[in-house]
């Protein structure tokens, strides 16, 4: 996350202060919607995403504590959506991005790509956040364990879930390398 | 497969997302959210007003109002 918002910013939020409000979401905007485009990989989602995130943070923002950082707690609130739209999407098939401006070159041969991101969208939600976060986007345990309100252990074995059940899925569709 | 096998597999099958930014303004979108709430805390409030005035007049509705809810 950015550095933390200054001032009374975030006591003024927490008053009620749209202005405050407005300032927090300017400074945070670009890095909270980077943060859920990571998990959703969808631009158009992650938008939609942002928004309920930033509309829930002031609805909830008597449970906010002034003192605490902002930035994680938006990022919180922005990784269970981001989850939720994951589940609520579990039913379509996990594809690759359709635009693919939104990532770097893809894989040069796009069956094993297409398999890879098959096997990848059997992950259950909360793997598959670990998993993007962890492997794809290369974000620390801390980091990840902060966003999802859990401990770095629990981040770390639903990682290693993950893998395994990620290369039985490979293995499955003749992937073994 | 090692996982440092699976892991370039993935990211070549998912790349890494790009530095991005939102396609729009989305401040009017919470605001309007923010606002439309308020609004609806104020109907909210008036129901409540409403109920409470009822209940100081006909305390016998109490019966009424607790079978609809």
């Amino acid at each position: 996350m950015p550095d933390e918002p200054a001032g009374d910013l975030p006591t003024r939020f927490v008053q009620g202060d749209l202005d405050a409000f407005e300032s927090l979401f300017e400074q945070l905007e670009a890095e909270v919607y980077r943060w859920i485009l990571r998990i959703v990989r969808d631009p158009a989602a992650a938008e939609d995403v942002l928004v309920e995130a930033f509309w829930r943070a002031y609805r909830g923002r008597a449970r906010f504590d002034p003192s605490r950082s902002f930035g994680a707690w938006m990022r919180r609130i922005a990784t269970n959506l981001a989850r939720d739209h994951l589940r609520a999407a579990r039913r379509a098939p996990w594809s690759l991005p359709a635009d693919d401006s939104i990532a770097a070159p893809a894989a040069p041969d796009p069956a094993v790509a297409r398999a890879v991101a098959r096997a990848f969208g059997r992950l259950t939600p909360k793997l598959r956040i670990v998993a993007t976060l962890a492997l794809i986007e290369e974000r620390s345990h801390a980091e990840i364990a902060d966003s999802l309100g859990v401990p770095v252990g629990t981040v770390k074995s639903r990682l290693f879930r993950a893998i395994r059940l990620l290369r039985q899925e490979l293995v499955l569709q003749g992937i073994e390398s | 497969m090692t996982d440092e096998d699976l892991v370039r597999l993935l990211r070549s099958a998912l790349p890494p997302t790009a530095d991005h930014a939102p396609s729009r303004d989305l401040w009017p979108l919470v605001a309007t959210r923010v606002h439309a709430r308020a609004a609806s805390s104020r109907v909210d409030l008036g129901i409540a007003v409403f109920v409470a005035v009822v209940l100081l007049l006909f305390p016998k509705a109490a019966w009424l109002i607790a079978y609809h809810l």
